[in-house]
């Protein structure tokens, strides 16, 4: 009744209209992100906060067009959901919602701190070079949050049959990793790859989540 | 593990998405226990004999029998 109420104004729109602006929103909203990008990089030295008060309203205000636009196409996309969702369903979709919310005001920071850094924004996470203090305890701060907030929602969320796919997904994604490192530092100690730096590390724990990702899906919605 | 539930559930007439809603779990949840590839946790078992009114071992027969 609530959804029905919210999507009101959406429901007056044609699927095709529906579907077309949420395409446009998501195109839109990358440029919006280096849109923010670029403003950062105007307003944060070397990593020092700015000390104009305008730039914090423009940075309020870029957050709240942003939750605008989140609010519209979370309408648009629920406008489209079949009506007959259960309870289970509806919590489940609230939690990747909350989880999305999360992550993208947090991944639009990461960015944000990775200029500051007078550097690519996605050499915070790409690379390995020095960054500012305050990057690296707002960043590590973030990504605890982050990873803690979702998981405690996520694994209170899910169902029996997904919680057996998510754990047997991190099994095989540990063994990936339980033969990944040592295959890489024998080949390394051959000569055969180059010697093992925080950067391949990183990768290889990048290529366990995928594992995991993937071992999750097959097993869920085999 | 073999089990009796799409019987049960074509005899109620209902969709694996409405199964799923009475037992507060997702489509794919019952669709897993319906084509043997996953067997549900004890809890999940009892919620589908008290929502059947059977025991659990009617439902989901032992296959070592």
């Amino acid at each position: 009744m609530d959804a029905q109420i919210n999507a009101g104004w959406a429901d007056r729109l044609g699927s095709t209209a529906r579907v077309t602006l949420i395409v446009v929103i998501l195109i839109l909203g990358i440029f919006m992100i280096g849109m923010v990008a670029g403003f950062s990089y105007a307003v944060f030295e070397d990593g020092k906060l700015p000390t104009k008060p305008l730039a914090y309203i423009i940075f309020a205000a870029m957050i709240g067009f942003a939750a605008l636009v989140g609010w519209v196409l979370a309408t648009l996309i629920r406008s489209l959901r079949p009506q007959s969702m259960s309870g289970f369903d509806r919590r489940y979709w609230r939690m990747w919602a909350v989880i999305v919310g999360l992550s993208i005001p947090i991944g639009i920071g990461f960015v944000m701190l990775g200029v500051s850094d007078r550097a690519n924004g996605i050499s915070l996470v790409l690379s390995n070079s020095p960054i500012a203090p305050l990057t690296a305890i707002l960043g590590s701060l973030a990504l605890g949050v982050l990873l803690i907030a979702s998981a405690v929602i996520y694994h209170r969320t899910i169902d029996d049959h997904e919680e057996r796919a998510y754990l047997w997904g991190s099994t095989i994604a540990f063994y990936f990793l339980a033969l990944a490192f040592p295959l890489h530092w024998l080949l390394a100690r051959g000569g055969i790859v180059p010697v093992l730096t925080i950067g391949v590390a990183l990768l290889l724990i990048l290529l366990s989540c995928i594992v995991q990702a993937i071992a999750w899906a097959l097993l869920k919605f085999r | 593990m073999e089990n009796r539930l799409r019987i049960l559930r074509a005899e109620r007439g209902w969709s694996q998405a409405e199964l799923a809603g009475h037992l507060d779990v997702s489509r794919q949840a019952v669709n897993a226990i319906e084509t043997g590839k996953y067997d549900p946790s004890l809890p999940l078992a009892f919620k589908v004999a008290r929502l059947f009114g059977q025991s659990i071992e009617q439902i989901f027969l032992d296959e070592v029998k």
